[in-house]
């Protein structure tokens, strides 16, 4: 094998001569290391305070010293809760910092966009679980569904109308990411906040919903269904899309982080990870909403 | 190779700092190790307090036979009904038996192999980094609150969680408002949060991150094993968050994903839970087969027997085992069909299981063994690895099954694959890696006391339970009739000779630190046939690993030349 020319190291392919040349930040390519951060560290901190926040809190902890009193249980949760997202906040602001003096921009690119695809894998597994107990339920348990009463109707045209909302959002969003990728960033910027809005349409929607359901006593725990198999349903029917408003949710603020750093000027035609990934992410929610609308409202 | 240039930081970190704001897969797989190796420590004195209450049949079914047999009174035991023990009555027990699983699993064997992979991998493939450097610092802080919540739990009202590590319900809905079962929750989640993020971070590694001319075709089986571990990791982790999710909602919102009278499935979340739970033996068994094959090669100064056979045995095992989860569960009432299909996909993992091992052998096969320590744990692993693997055999058996369920036999069964077969492996890339990772050798005449009092150890611990097991001896018991006393104090025997070697070791791994650095690249001499690229460069390596990606001619690991 002939040892000459010598690839780079992966990831990093500058200049072949070994050690020598200096990029114009005054790196090596060839020893080029990420700088350290101390923010994971920070985050991981956040993270440990909450869940004993909330064990103070239950009033589980006597004899812990402060820990014991509820009150500081509840001061420990939301300053955990402070320094996970500001720390968090820190992280993307690093990131963001460092990006010009990442070496190979394009792989960079790639490797990101593997990494929402990745995660969204997960995520769908995550979903997977509730569509699997949904289905399973369903097959075995001939009752698994909505209660019928006279006073309550499950369905109906208000999650139609939000459907239909969360649907055209997808669409504005991928009309914007297009927009971006011809620089039209002002055209980018109203289809965002389209986006945004309706978004928010969807979760007031489904706040109503959810606010109607409760109100005439459909949750596990109201007596007319608490011994039935009415309350499993209502539980996976909470707990479905709730978990999806939460991502609902997230992609809002994903959506919003975005729409701030073009109003800043952060992404250029080729270059907007961000709002790809946020595109991404919003048309991964919304595929789940139909999976989880044919799912809860059509079979259910 | 040429002197690296000095490398302009952006900003410079010492001591302590250093460590807490590291972003090197190096310094984050010591990290790993680290906090693997005091882990271990806890399980196993968790494991020292089970076998310590085991070692007496017992005081309350024992109570009247030994007045009537021999008059002798039963030693002190740790747990004892009436709360009269050194730690308090049979509740304290079932603590100690979940926790000790909890740690050995989430704390130790499954981060134990992500050390190796977070240090090794991006060698292997000639890499200067992972591909999310800050991530992965992220993934391994996430493990420390995960397991301060875990072992907390001893000290809160009402205790840790004491359903199994299954938290099988209704009897992980016991007890509510205290908050032990829910900081085992939580704790799960943070640790599988680390796992999913790992994962992620490992495939978007090795798809993108390879050397020039490191293809596919090329790569280690370690790191192929990894990638396929990852994809388990990725899909079946979010399963398990879910699954002990529905026990905290069932616990704490009023929730009932399981209770069976209204409308819940307590059944169905032991499917979920093994969804995860079964790819997850894999977890924590693949990455030690691929990194098994290059110890044996190493020793054996040949290549691997059937690099392909091997690549796909391993892709084979990670998609069946998605397949096979309920002959964890055959008592539970199922159909016959889905009884027969669980029996006979479990079956059916045997065949790559043992390409693998018939691979391991004709590695061996007309080679240059050298017994290293590393060699003999790769030895020892083989030998006790497939009779727990024939354990398995006849437990998936599922008439056979209806008898030894829920027995020692299982017990010994899972210990004799997880002890036998991951820790051995653990051991055998720690004597195997070490030098590379510290830049220190492992004592060789100390690590061959370490392994042969593990080896018996091992075999005399789960061996015994075996026949505890199809003689009748329940499993997650604290008492046990005096019949079983002879398998029983064997166990107890076995145990103390496991410790010790870890102990041996652990001492060891300490001392190592104070021997004359490693000069060499390579100081088992193995490159020249192994050709595997973290033996070319120093021991430990700089920071960024390679200047260039070594100038050695790979050969070929399918065993064709160039």
């Amino acid at each position: 094998m002939s040892t000459a020319p010598i690839p780079a190291a992966a990831g990093h392919p500058g200049p072949s001569a070994p050690g020598h040349l200096l990029d114009e930040h005054g790196n090596d390519p060839n020893t080029h290391i990420p700088p350290p951060s101390l923010w994971p560290l920070l985050v991981t901190v956040g993270l440990t305070m909450m869940p004993f926040g909330v064990v103070s809190i239950l009033g589980a902890l006597p004899g812990w010293g402060p820990l014991g009193y509820p009150l500081f249980g509840v001061v420990l949760l939301l300053t955990g809760a402070a320094i996970f997202v500001g720390c968090l906040m820190g992280w993307c602001h690093q990131i963001i910092r460092e990006k010009p003096i990442s070496h190979n921009p394009a792989a960079q690119q790639r490797d990101l966009q593997y990494f929402v695809l990745l995660f969204l894998t997960g995520e769908l597994m995550a979903f997977g679980a509730v569509f699997g107990y949904f289905y399973y339920r369903h097959a075995v348990d001939p009752n698994f569904g909505p209660p019928h009463g006279a006073d309550f109707h499950f369905g109906g045209p208000l999650v139609a109308y939000a459907t239909f909302v969360l649907l055209s959002s997808s669409i504005t969003c991928e009309i914007a990411h297009h927009a971006l990728q011809k620089h039209q960033v002002n055209l980018a910027k109203f289809m965002f906040v389209v986006t945004i809005l309706l978004g928010v349409g969807f979760l007031g929607c489904m706040g109503f919903e959810w606010g109607e359901f409760i109100r005439r006593g459909f949750y596990p725990l109201h007596p007319s269904i608490a011994d039935s198999s009415h309350s499993a349903f209502a539980a996976i029917f909470y707990t479905g899309t709730g978990f999806h408003g939460l991502h609902v949710a997230i992609g809002l603020v994903m959506l919003f982080m975005v729409l701030a750093r073009l109003q800043a000027g952060h992404f250029a035609a080729h270059r907007h990870f961000a709002a790809v990934a946020a595109s991404w992410y919003w048309h991964f929610v919304d595929i789940v909403w139909v999976l989880l609308f044919i799912t809860v409202y059509v079979v259910g | 190779m040429n002197a690296p240039a000095p490398m302009p930081e952006i900003r410079h970190y010492t001591g302590v700092m250093n460590w807490l704001t590291t972003v090197d897969h190096k310094k984050i797989g010591l990290i790993y190790f680290w906090f693997v190796v005091l882990m271990g420590l806890v399980g196993g004195a968790f494991a020292g307090a089970i076998r310590f209450q085991l070692a007496s049949p017992g005081a309350t079914l024992e109570a009247l036979q030994a007045a009537q047999l021999a008059g002798t009174a039963a030693p002190m035991a740790l747990f004892n009904a009436d709360g009269s023990g050194l730690f308090g009555n049979y509740h304290r027990y079932n603590e100690m038996v979940t926790m000790h699983a909890s740690v050995m699993i989430f704390f130790t064997i499954i981060p134990g192999f992500i050390a190796f992979a977070n240090y090794i991998v991006p060698l292997m493939i000639g890499a200067r980094d992972m591909a999310f450097p800050k991530m992965n610092a992220f993934g391994v802080w996430l493990l420390f609150p995960s397991a301060i919540l875990m072992i907390t739990s001893f000290f809160v009202k009402g205790g840790a969680a004491a359903s199994g590590w299954t938290a099988y319900p209704p009897l992980s809905l016991t007890g509510v408002g205290d908050p032990g079962q829910d900081m085992w929750v939580m704790g799960v989640h943070f640790a599988g949060v680390s796992s999913i993020l790992a994962a992620i971070n490992f495939l978007v590694t090795i798809i993108s991150l390879r050397a020039p001319g490191m293809t596919w075709s090329k790569l280690p089986l370690f790191v192929w094993a990894t990638f396929f571990v990852s994809i388990i990791q990725l899909v079946a982790t979010p399963v398990l968050a879910a699954a002990v999710t529905m026990v905290l909602m069932d616990r704490n919102f009023g929730t009932s994903f399981t209770v069976a009278s209204s409308g819940g499935d307590p059944v169905l979340y032991q499917h979920i839970f093994w969804f995860y739970s079964h790819p997850a033996v894999y977890i924590m068994i693949l990455p030690g087969f691929g990194a098994i094959s290059h110890i044996f090669a190493a020793f054996s100064r040949k290549l691997v027997f059937g690099y392909w056979g091997m690549v796909i045995a391993t892709g084979s095992i990670t998609a069946v085992g998605f397949a096979v989860w309920a002959h964890h569960m055959f008592t539970v009432g199922m159909p016959i069909w889905a009884q027969n299909y669980f029996m006979i996909a479990s079956l059916v993992i045997a065949v790559p299981t043992g390409i693998k091992v018939f691979s391991w052998l004709a590695t061996m096969w007309g080679g240059t063994i050298r017994f290293t320590t590393a060699m003999l744990f790769a030895c020892g692993f083989l030998s006790t690895f497939v009779i727990g693997g024939f354990g398995g055999l006849i437990l998936a058996l599922v008439q056979i099954d209806f008898s030894f369920h829920d027995s020692y036999f299982v017990v010994g069964h899972f210990h004799m694959v997880l002890v036998g077969g991951s820790v051995m492996l653990l051991f055998a890339m720690t004597y195997y890696w070490w030098p590379k990772m510290s830049g220190h050798m492992l004592s060789e005449s100390v690590g061959k006391w370490v392994f042969w009092l593990m080896f018996i150890g091992i075999l005399c611990t789960f061996m015994p339970m075996h026949v505890s097991g199809m003689e009748g001896m329940a499993r997650r018991i604290p008492v046990y009739w005096a019949d079983f006393r002879l398998t029983n104090h064997l166990t107890t025997g076995g145990y103390c000779l496991t410790f010790l070697s870890a102990l041996i070791f652990f001492i060891d791994l300490i001392a190592s630190y104070r021997r004359p650095k490693i000069t060499v690249d390579d100081p088992w001499q193995i490159n020249d046939v192994q050709q595997s690229f973290e033996w070319a460069t120093s021991c430990p390596p700089p920071d960024y690993n390679f200047v260039q990606v070594p100038p050695i001619p790979v050969i070929d690991p399918t065993g064709g030349k160039h």
